[in-house]
């Protein structure tokens, strides 16, 4: 493959690669007859960038009939080669040396040449063959204003939800449930259907995702000066966003979205009068832990509460990028196995996480013991009750009476109500978060 | 403890707008001490970092349409002292640049003491195009014991006080002059000539800014016979720098006092009862 940019669009091209450098560390170059495409994944891969070039993006552009090149390189190397591209004058990208390094060659002003060549990390590419639905919610707006979206949030902000009504949108920062233990910030935005170009619900939902690679996106579509385009269909499903220049440069983010059992602790305050405390600083804080704690199972609680409501009014708890299904101990209607939600079968790389793949079977053993012991239970109790039937039915006096059964007591359940549960909670680890550590104890 | 302030005027919280993201960049945490009669900011020289002591003097019954406050249940003063974390407060005020209409300040306490900002901003074409932005920033409240350590500043009494030329030739010059000396001596006379001297081995450096406004003038018992009072004090570039480079507020009013050999008192004037101080303290050579 061999290909010439000018300097202008090496500009460009820059801006692109600077834009992807926000998302993970490896970049996957994919060559074909119609024009080249950048990609890349996030660390947890639940996001995917596509950047495609058309061929007549380029001044020169060469491939070998039926023939696709795709490698993966290095992120940083391509990015220091494309950092200042001001004095610029024309970009030559080819592969050498049997497809083992890639170069890029930068021809400056002043006679200089800049010669830079990226070995090969591998051959492999991704793969994700998902389109959006033609019916599914459309939000189209210029950069502008989703930036000012973006800029209403804190710049460490992680995920952000958006509720989308008729002819209101509401954007939420998304507060997970591990993070009720610190001071977090909440910010709300709510906006008109007209401040948009194009603002098409057919089905009002709200999405979860994260804001880290959206405002990537949003970087390279400021420096193309064009609209952005999301599309998303309901929680669970992914939301493509996506950038079209000029038939030239097609852009598609495809992100995934939080399913809808998962409930942010955005709502979970009640407003009460701020009160002085009369200890110092540090007693303060000594005192504020124990508080947290107990607002902690108690917003676990109305968590459970909330989660299983949401499992009647959702509509399906399966989607398509995520094989995560609820794990509910409190109803056996549904025995389901719970994956991290990270687990994407049908991206093709190289490298499936294999804590992953660890965890898997053991959450499966949980579940099916969790399961099972209400399944003996009511077992246990409807065959007392049939003993119980059958002594009455004779009732002689030299039958015992049967021991008294364990009183269901209350307050033990529900203090040591986090015991009986699995350690692994799906409701704490976010879209963003990767596992370090294994549970300890698969028992 | 109850706040509640209200904001009308969208000339009014556009300044708020930038004092809040003045301070900001001067330090991660500040002080807000509420009380009848004023609103102070004060962003404390923080151990480890090179920001100098900037404090915020806000008059509320001229920001705020509607200011009400019910501090902690004293014979004294009450008052509400909380420490706010400067770079949330920031985002959560950034809809303020675009015109709004209303923005509501109140504490809440939701699951901890909260700051909660409530802003009606419109889109300019139409007016029925409404934006509303909700934040709740997460604020400490400091108890009483601890208020001594959080002292609103005294504006000292200057020998000397200057209007200085704009922020946007003082900046540049300072972030050069940065480069060369870590101290820089202010320098000013009755007739109005400020002196920015930096010494190094080397050369010495001076810019001489003439015919400024004399703002203020405290003549002691052994000065009152000079034709001409003169004032001098070296402070730390770096703190300075700092401070010229975080100004967001477009600064017309800019004056200098200098103590002699002490400390230098700089002040933004925003308008009648809106001031941002800061105070630098002399450095030995």
């Amino acid at each position: 493959m061999k290909c010439t940019l000018d300097g202008g669009n090496t500009k460009v091209f820059a801006k692109a690669v600077q834009s992807l450098s926000k998302f993970g560390g490896d970049l996957f170059v994919e060559a074909d007859v119609d024009g080249m495409q950048l990609r890349t994944l996030n660390p947890t891969k639940s996001a995917v960038g596509t950047y495609r070039f058309n061929k007549s993006f380029f001044d020169y552009y060469e491939t070998n009939q039926n023939e696709e090149t795709y490698c993966k390189i290095d992120m940083r190397a391509c990015l220091t080669v494309f950092r200042n591209t001001k004095q610029v004058e024309r970009c030559d990208m080819t592969f050498i040396q049997d497809q083992e390094k890639f170069q890029i060659q930068l021809k400056c002003q002043h006679e200089t040449l800049k010669n830079t060549c990226i070995s090969v990390d591998d051959e492999e590419n991704i793969t994700a063959e998902m389109t959006p639905e033609n019916n599914c919610n459309t939000i189209c707006g210029s950069h502008k204003i989703f930036t000012e979206i973006s800029n209403n949030f804190n710049p460490a902000e992680e995920e952000i939800t958006l509720e989308a009504q008729d002819k209101k949108i509401n954007v939420k920062n998304y507060v997970e449930g591990s993070r009720v233990n610190e001071k977090f910030m909440r910010s709300q935005l709510q906006l008109n259907a007209d401040e948009f170009d194009k603002y098409n619900i057919e089905k009002q939902t709200s999405i979860t995702f994260c804001l880290k690679e959206f405002r990537a996106l949003l970087m390279f579509a400021e420096a193309l000066n064009e609209s952005v385009c999301l599309q998303f269909d309901m929680a669970g499903s992914p939301v493509f966003v996506g950038i079209s220049h000029r038939d030239e440069i097609h852009c598609l983010l495809i992100m995934s979205t939080l399913s809808s059992d998962e409930v942010s602790f955005y709502d979970d305050c009640q407003e009460s009068d701020v009160q002085e405390t009369s200890t110092s600083k540090l007693c303060q804080k000594r005192k504020l832990n124990s508080t947290r704690t107990n607002d902690k199972s108690k917003s676990f609680r109305r968590d459970t509460k909330q989660k299983c409501i949401t499992e009647d009014t959702t509509l399906s708890n399966s989607s398509s990028l995520f094989q995560f299904e609820k794990n509910s101990n409190k109803r056996s209607s549904s025995l389901s196995i719970a994956a991290p939600r990270n687990q994407n079968p049908s991206l093709m790389t190289e490298s499936i996480s294999d804590n992953s793949i660890l965890l898997l079977p053991a959450v499966c053993e949980e579940s099916n013991r969790i399961h099972t012991n209400p399944r003996k239970q009511t077992l246990a109790l409807t065959s007392a009750e049939e003993g119980v039937t059958e002594i009455s039915s004779s009732g002689d006096e030299d039958c015992v009476p049967e021991s008294p059964k364990r009183q269901e007591r209350a307050n033990l359940r529900t203090i040591f109500s986090r015991c009986f549960q699995a350690t692994y909670v799906p409701s704490e680890p976010s879209t963003h978060g990767q596992i370090f550590a294994l549970d300890s104890d698969t028992e | 403890m109850k706040f509640r302030a209200m904001m009308q005027d969208p000339e009014y919280m556009r300044e708020f707008l930038y004092i809040v993201q003045t301070l900001s960049k001067l330090a991660k945490t500040c002080v807000m001490k509420i009380s009848m009669d004023k609103v102070y900011f004060v962003a404390n020289e923080e151990s480890g970092s090179a920001a100098p002591l900037v404090w915020v003097e806000i008059n509320p019954k001229l920001y705020f349409s509607e200011y009400t406050m019910q501090g902690v249940d004293s014979e004294h003063d009450p008052h509400i002292v909380l420490s706010v974390p400067t770079l949330n407060l920031g985002t959560a005020l950034s809809l303020l640049r675009n015109n709004p209409c209303f923005c509501k300040l109140k504490l809440t306490n939701l699951q901890f003491p909260c700051l909660t900002v409530d802003i009606d901003a419109t889109t300019k074409s139409s007016s029925d195009k409404s934006r509303r932005a909700m934040h709740h920033v997460p604020v400490d409240v400091i108890p009483r014991c601890d208020w001594p350590n959080f002292a609103v500043p005294v504006v000292p009494d200057c020998k000397l006080v200057l209007n200085m030329p704009s922020n946007r030739l003082i900046r540049g010059l300072i972030d050069k002059i940065k480069n060369l000396s870590p101290t820089i001596i202010f320098y000013a006379t009755s007739s109005g000539e400020m002196n920015l001297v930096a010494e190094t081995d080397m050369a010495t450096i001076t810019t001489r800014y003439q015919n400024l406004e004399l703002r203020a003038i405290n003549i002691s018992e052994g000065d009152k016979d000079k034709e001409q009072i003169e004032a001098s004090c070296s402070v730390d570039c770096k703190k300075t720098a700092l401070f010229f480079s975080a100004l967001q507020v477009p600064s017309n009013e800019l004056s200098c006092g200098i103590v002699d050999d002490q400390l230098i008192h700089l002040e933004v004037n925003i308008r009648d009862g809106i001031a941002i101080h800061s105070k630098l303290p002399a450095v030995c050579v």
